[in-house]
């Protein structure tokens, strides 16, 4: 749309060129025989026809910058959508992740499994720690017969008195540290069992295992490049369509400035009968000077009028054929953009339902994996202190055993010294021996368990347990919930412009229906045109009947005159069919006579000037 | 997306929506705003933030919204009120379902709500210039 009237160069103003013509139609003969009156009425007529018409042309004058602005909204997001760069980061990250997320989904099975494994090392420990219980049993029955035998051997024996007590001083003690073990062990225990429940209330939670849903993520990224390459060739297509609608916009236009001509045409035929009433005589209503000439004349309008009725005709035939076809272009633009979406009336049917649930199970799934993480990380930094406190306890018990091999070493030798007597005190020695030997086996089987639960509680996550209270979600994790995040966002951007695409058709197609159904003119200007002429040939005839032969009055009088006042070809063309006359253009005629009709301008769209 | 994307208002106040009573005409009026904002949103890429800083106030708006309309069809003795209440209850449970699953932290589904509530809308319009026809008619509101 040109804003710049005053820089025309070679385009044509109908509008101004028309209305600015000076000079009125000449007009030597007289009404004969004419009822003022009559004539009014379709002077009346024909005045309302133009009106009407031009606020018919004006009102799809006025639609025609916003079909046009809708149409370029329509290709701009087309284009938007085609383009947009949806997902491409997130599916290399998913990509990636699935590779990961397999190996997420293996790592959880090791984590219920080294939980497990955890809860079976404490019920062996406990075992083990049990055992002591019957050594210390032995220890205080050895304790006692070495009593008894010390005391059997009365004097002799007397060295070996501090033997028994020290071995149930020694049986006291590990005793102690066993129950204080046993007690450290159970506290490994409920722990243990409440971060595998958790887990595994966690899991049960998860619907899908991840590296489904990422495959199904990918697959759902795939089905939206296949949308994106439809919206490219939607895009591609909407191009040339544009063209032919921006076509169809300029021919519109073309046709509706053509009205502009059919006015004059009408305007010249007012101002004709205007002048035909204004000159009747005074008095009778009725003059008859120039009977012939009269009716020549309202002849001569019949046939103008017939020839803007035709012109008329075929500038909103050629309306409503560019309307129909930017209505049917446009139509298609909006079926594409719904088939694009995929979606059904009722909401349903988009593929980007499923991706969204999906990139929420992802998220849904990472979170649980983080939780999972968390209690067993918060569960093994437990243990960790746990086992290290009963570590302490399994080394005391240790020192306790070193101290029994040494007094039962202590013991033998001295036995060895007594000769026979000291043999039966040899054994219990010996035997005091051997069961420090055996809890030293016992407490290394101890130390080997604790060993390993405490590989086992710092095995993966060693530094957070021992410096980081933080969450356990490493960059991996983050940079997969941020790239589903923003798959989500790039999802329902690229969901809200196909919403918004559609809508735009669905409206822009009903605004020019409605625009379509509101355009009446052509109906209205020939109804009006042939009820005008009906009424020009009954008064011409009239004035034919009821006025006297005057064979001297031509036909034709003052009907040349008329030629040189013709600002349009068409009226020239008529002219001289009716009379016979070659009419001689004026140069303001000669200027726009090649405007005749909207076929022919539109073939020189570029020199026309829009609204 | 694209700066030169510029949103429109995917929905639509039209004069036959009106139902003559300031009030209701505003709250329908409202929502179809709070609706082309969460429309906005989306293009950008922000539904979410949308939806956790204004959701539950336009849920409000709607629960609010349908007694009122309810109460102005028991006056009026309108004939479809069980359906239009059907209707409401459809909308209301849509709502509260989105509003639960936020509130247990579950990921905000946008485009599953602005679908729902899309879908809703257009239905309610539709309930709304059959109940502003029967105002009209029955002399309850100007023509």
């Amino acid at each position: 749309m040109s804003g710049d009237r005053g820089n025309g160069g070679n385009r044509v103003r109908l509008d101004v060129i028309l209305r600015s013509r000076e000079g009125a139609m000449p007009l030597d003969v007289q009404p004969s025989g004419v009822s003022t009156e009559s004539l009014g009425q379709v002077i009346a007529v024909l005045d309302s026809l133009n009106h009407d018409t031009e606020q018919g042309f004006m009102s799809i004058g006025a639609k025609l910058a916003d079909f046009m602005q809708t149409v370029s909204a329509i290709s701009s997001e087309l284009t938007a959508l085609a383009n947009a760069e949806h997902g491409q980061k997130a599916s290399l990250v998913l990509t990636h992740a699935l590779d990961r997320s397999t190996r997420m989904s293996a790592a959880q099975g090791d984590r219920d499994g080294g939980l497990a494994g955890m809860r079976r090392e404490v019920g062996l420990l406990k075992r083990t720690l049990s055992g002591f219980q019957e050594t210390v049993e032995t220890f205080r029955t050895l304790g006692l017969l070495t009593r008894i035998e010390t005391a059997r051997l009365g004097s002799t024996g007397a060295d070996f008195s501090d033997l028994a007590d020290d071995v149930s001083l020694l049986a006291g003690q590990v005793q102690s540290k066993v129950a204080s073990a046993l007690s450290i062990a159970d506290s490994l225990i409920p722990p243990i069992e409440s971060a595998m429940r958790e887990i595994s209330a966690l899991e049960a939670e998860q619907t899908s295992d991840l590296p489904a849903l990422i495959s199904r993520t990918l697959a759902s990224l795939s089905s939206f490049r296949d949308v994106q390459d439809q919206a490219k060739e939607s895009s591609n297509r909407l191009g040339a369509k544009y063209d032919a609608i921006s076509d169809g916009f300029k021919k519109l236009i073309v046709s509706i400035q053509f009205h502009d001509i059919t006015r004059q045409q009408v305007e010249h035929v007012v101002e004709v009968l205007q002048r035909l009433t204004s000159r009747s005589e005074p008095g009778n209503g009725n003059p008859a000077r120039h009977p012939r000439g009269t009716s020549a004349v309202l002849e001569l309008q019949c046939a103008q009028l017939a020839d803007a009725d035709k012109k008329f005709a075929a500038s909103v035939e050629t309306v409503e054929r560019n309307l129909e076809g930017i209505a049917r272009t446009v139509l298609e633009m909006a079926d594409e953009s719904r088939a694009i979406s995929g979606l059904r009336d009722d909401g349903t049917g988009s593929f980007f339902l499923p991706m969204e649930q999906d990139c929420s199970a992802i998220l849904a799934s990472l979170s649980h994996t983080a939780k999972a993480e968390v209690a067993t990380l918060a569960t093994r930094k437990g243990l960790a202190k746990t086992i290290d406190k009963m570590s302490g306890s399994i080394q005391e018990i240790q020192q306790v055993e070193t101290k029994m091999r040494r007094m039962a070493l202590n013991a033998r030798i001295s036995a060895f010294h007594l000769g026979d007597t000291g043999s039966a005190l040899d054994v219990l020695a010996g035997s005091v021996q051997q069961l420090a030997s055996e809890c030293k086996e016992r407490s290394q089987s101890l130390v080997t368990s604790l060993h390993s639960m405490s590989n086992a509680a710092t095995s993966s996550r060693g530094e957070d347990v021992q410096d980081s209270d933080s969450a356990p979600e490493d960059e991996y994790v983050g940079e997969l919930r941020q790239a589903v995040a923003d798959l989500h966002s790039s999802t329902e951007s690229s969901f809200a412009l196909i919403s918004q695409i559609v809508a735009r058709g669905d409206r822009l197609s009903a605004d020019i229906a409605t625009t379509r159904q509101n355009f009446s003119a052509g109906a209205l200007f020939a109804e009006a045109v042939a009820r005008a002429q009906e009424s020009m040939k009954q008064i011409g005839d009239m004035i034919q009947l009821g006025a006297p032969l005057d064979d001297s009055e031509e036909p034709e009088s003052g009907l040349a005159d008329f030629m040189s006042h013709y600002t349009m070809q068409s009226e020239m063309d008529v002219h001289q069919g009716i009379t016979g006359v070659a009419t001689v253009s004026s140069p303001l005629a000669a200027q726009i006579g090649r405007q005749n009709l909207p076929s022919a301008a539109a073939d020189d769209l570029d020199n026309v000037e829009f609204f | 997306m694209e700066k030169s994307i510029v949103a429109m208002n995917l929905f639509e106040w039209v004069p036959g929506y009106a139902v003559q009573i300031a009030e209701i005409d505003e709250e329908h009026k409202l929502w179809l705003r709070t609706m082309n904002r969460f429309h906005d949103a989306m293009l950008n890429g922000t539904g979410k933030k949308f939806f956790r800083a204004e959701f539950a106030q336009a849920a409000q708006l709607l629960l609010t919204h349908f007694a009122h309309e309810e109460k102005l069809m028991t006056a009026a003795h309108y004939p479809h009120i069980g359906a239009q209440i059907k209707e409401h209850d459809g909308f209301r449970r849509t709502c509260r379902m989105f509003m639960e699953r936020f509130e247990r932290g579950e990921n905000v589904l946008t485009v599953q709500l602005m679908l729902a509530v899309s879908v809703g809308t257009l239905r309610h319009g539709a309930s709304v210039l059959r109940f502003a026809e029967y105002l009209r008619s029955t002399g309850h509101a100007a023509a």
